[in-house]
């Protein structure tokens, strides 16, 4: 087997201005001050839909790559990339983008209705809505084939019932997208279907669960919730086969690997000590190969190529590199590395701290780990 | 010829059939001190003519149009074949000569083009030297330049037409870095075939009071008053490293390439062993890193390309490329089980080359090193106040 060409990752012109305008902004004091702030929110709030993502959106650049009549500027995928990366390393909190533009707006865009884009996507791109997504249950994390949340068709409408887990910045948003199954088959993934489930909707109870991280999981109960035809996103029974499809053009790997960055930064000035400094070089060269690949990924989004064994390779090996950081990190620091944003005499406002607890979700958000090398394996190596 | 056509006939000679021979050239018995390999110097011959025939120091060299981009694929091709010649070499003492204006006729160029002329460069006195610092090399300026000195793991030091000694000499302000050419042939260089866990062509060359090739503007040998040499020598290794990072990239798929083919052709506990999530796990592993190793080795080659600087690049990408080459290899033995071990199975050859060339341009404390006082470099005053991830977008 031959190795793949690599393409060229250099940006053009205009696209270094336009990572040079949206660097500019985004260390303005105005949101070095809102950034500051969120790090400084006690432990029971939780940053939801920040001021952050209306001044993106004010400049069409929380969704770049939408159309201009959804609220984007009908730029590419680099650029969309560009927003992500820099939002990373300026340490806007990016749960709720990602979420909303992403994979829900994202999904929308791509096989939604006419209605349903004019009506959705607009308070998305303008950072004045948050949509969620309502996939993992109890019983069900990677496996979706084994969801069991359920929708009755009830004439014209379908009837939603079950418990979804897990989710997040759901307690902030205004929808989610939401799988079900709408018929039952011999093969387990036929049947599913997408829904647009408002969640201020009688019949849809919300219960934080607490987490390592600063961002709570949340149970969400839908009971016997009645959704039309309008909330119906796709073909009907078709969930699973967009879930793989659209799913890919949100991983990159860029989001993972600017968290990283910002987190080696943080221990620059320690780890290029005596002692540290080669230890640093090595973590450093990850993380440049990281987003190295992250770009590819991208250039081939922005090619109208994507491919989906890269991208797993991309979110696979940015995210196996949080570990190695985050521990770097708290070993360069030693125990002031452990105290916490509420602690007064916390380095960088505890951000090595913070990177300790986060470290373990990025292997297992947006696909696990092991998703991601089975998706390789399978689909690149001929294995399994 | 175009240098996508150039890339498509290395292509075609690389081909499925012949790479399996390819690995085995060059491939010597353990003990042998002999200088030359009688055996494979036939097919290496035609090898090599049919690579420079269809143009591939054209596609490496930038005074011959080509250029970093343009060679990566091909440095890959050549790891993933285990091809052995003095290409890398060749290419490295031909990149200094022509920026140090060593060869101002072109004459050299010419046939190092065609294929014709080949180079060793000699820069390592002892095995820890750092290329960035090479030892010393004792000059004699007569009628004509005389060269004295010890190069150790100069690289198929019996096949080339000339050296290329890099190193320390005396001069009227002190040691200063100098580079001359040295034609091989001649009573003045002796060689020691070294026998290394390679088993390639590795030498000792003595130099003794031998004679240079009397380059340069003034005809002494070395460059002219005012040019940085110890600048360019670093430029000059950083895309030399950038293509050894290459050729192990190229190598590390091999690797990986053969492991997975076997692993599903190998029936264990009733089924291939493919099909096991372990070994499968592990392959894809290396496999998602060696495209990272890819795409940060082909965007430094891009940036090099148009003119950046690229030694941080080209160093991470060599210390991540040696690692990986190392791992994936490694990795080849174990799922080939014992038969990994039989000097029938590619698998060890893998290995032993693997652990021999990621060396050969700095080991993994040199590059780390070197890696950390290029960081400290980028984020020094003048990148404070911006992440290093910002800084390192300035160029992109």
């Amino acid at each position: 087997m031959r190795l793949a060409p690599v393409a060229g990752t250099r940006l053009t012109e205009d696209q270094r201005a336009f990572e040079a305008d949206v660097r500019e902004f985004l260390s303005g004091a105005e949101v070095r001050g809102a950034v500051e702030r969120i790090r400084r929110c006690p432990p029971e709030a939780e940053p939801g839909l920040l001021d952050i993502y209306r001044w993106l959106g004010a400049r069409g650049w929380l969704a770049p790559s939408w159309p201009r009549e959804y609220g984007g500027l009908g730029l590419g995928a680099a650029e969309s990339a560009i927003v992500t990366e820099q939002m990373c390393l300026a340490g806007v909190p990016d749960d709720a983008h990602v979420l909303s533009i992403d994979i829900v707006g994202t999904f929308i865009l791509h096989i939604g209705t006419d209605r349903q884009r004019q009506r959705l996507l607009p308070p998305l791109a303008r950072g004045e809505s948050i949509a969620t997504v309502l996939f993992t249950e109890p019983g069900c994390g990677s496996d979706l084939s084994r969801l069991r949340t359920t929708a009755e068709p009830a004439g014209e409408a379908w009837r939603l019932q079950g418990t979804k887990v897990y989710n997040q910045k759901t307690q902030f948003g205004d929808m989610a997208l939401c799988a079900a199954r709408t018929s039952e088959h011999q093969v387990p993934w036929a049947g599913i279907t997408l829904f647009l489930l408002p969640l201020v909707s009688p019949g849809v109870t919300i219960t934080p669960i607490e987490n390592l991280t600063n961002d709570r999981f949340h149970e969400v109960t839908i009971d016997g919730v009645e959704l039309g035809p309008d909330d119906v996103l796709g073909p009907v029974g078709d969930g699973w086969q967009l879930l793989n499809e659209m799913l890919v053009l949100e991983r990159t790997g860029i989001d993972f690997h600017a968290k990283l960055r910002r987190w080696l930064d943080s221990v620059a000035a320690e780890g290029s000590e005596a002692g540290w400094a080669e230890e640093f070089a090595e973590l450093d060269a990850r993380l440049a190969a990281a987003r190295a690949l992250a770009w590819r990924v991208i250039a081939g989004l922005g090619a109208g190529t994507p491919d989906p064994a890269l991208a797993a390779m991309s979110k696979w090996y940015a995210s196996e590199q949080a570990a190695g950081v985050a521990r770097f990190g708290l070993q360069t620091r030693g125990l002031a590395g452990a105290l916490s944003a509420w602690d007064p005499e916390a380095p960088d406002l505890g951000l090595v701290e913070a990177a300790c607890r986060y470290a373990p979700t990025h292997r297992l958000g947006s696909g696990t780990s092991e998703v991601m090398l089975y998706i390789v394996a399978s689909t690149r190596l001929g294995l399994l | 010829m175009s240098v996508d056509s150039a890339r498509a006939d290395v292509s075609e000679l690389f081909d499925a059939d012949l790479i399996p021979v390819i690995r085995r050239l060059g491939e010597r018995r353990r003990g042998d001190s002999g200088l030359t390999d009688t055996e494979g110097a036939g097919t290496r011959l035609a090898v090599w003519q049919g690579l420079a025939g269809v143009g591939v120091m054209d596609l490496a060299l930038p005074s011959l149009g080509g250029g970093l981009r343009a060679i990566a694929p091909v440095a890959e091709l050549m790891g993933t074949a285990l091809y052995q010649s003095p290409f890398f070499d060749t290419v490295m003492a031909a990149d200094l000569i022509a920026a140090a204006g060593l060869d101002p006729e072109g004459e050299l160029a010419g046939r190092v083009a065609d294929g014709s002329a080949t180079i060793a460069v000699a820069a390592r006195e002892q095995a820890a030297d750092d290329l960035l610092q090479p030892a010393a090399l004792e000059i004699a300026s007569g009628d004509r330049v005389l060269v004295s000195g010890d190069r150790r793991f100069v690289a198929f030091a019996a096949d080339v037409d000339y050296l290329l000694a890099v190193g320390l000499a005396a001069g009227q302000a002190g040691p200063a870095l100098i580079a001359v050419v040295v034609p091989a042939d001649q009573p003045g260089v002796t060689l020691r075939r070294h026998d290394d866990l390679g088993r390639g062509d590795l030498y000792h060359v003595r130099l003794d009071q031998a004679a240079c090739v009397p380059a340069g503007p003034d005809g002494r040998g070395w460059p002219g008053p005012g040019t940085d040499l110890p600048g360019l020598w670093r430029q000059v290794l950083a895309r030399a490293q950038l293509r050894l990072a290459c050729y192990l990239a190229g190598l590390s798929h091999g690797a990986i390439d053969l492991t997975a083919g076997y692993a599903r052709e190998r029936q264990v506990f009733g089924q291939p062993l493919a099909k096991f999530q372990a070994p499968a796990f592990r392959l894809a592993a290396l496999a998602a890193r060696l495209e990272a190793v890819r795409a940060l080795a082909h965007r430094a080659c891009e940036d090099g390309d148009e003119g950046d600087d690229i030694a941080l690049g080209a160093c991470q990408a060599l210390l991540l490329a040696g690692d990986l080459a190392a791992d994936a290899s490694a990795e080849a033995i174990q799922l080939h089980g014992s038969y990994g071990l039989t000097e029938d199975c590619d698998a060890q050859l893998f290995y032993r080359r693997a652990l021999v060339d990621a060396l050969l341009l700095g080991t993994r404390r040199q590059l780390r090193r070197q890696a950390a006082g290029l960081a400290a470099v980028r984020s020094g005053p003048a990148g404070r106040g911006r992440g290093r991830g910002e800084a390192a977008d300035a160029s992109s």
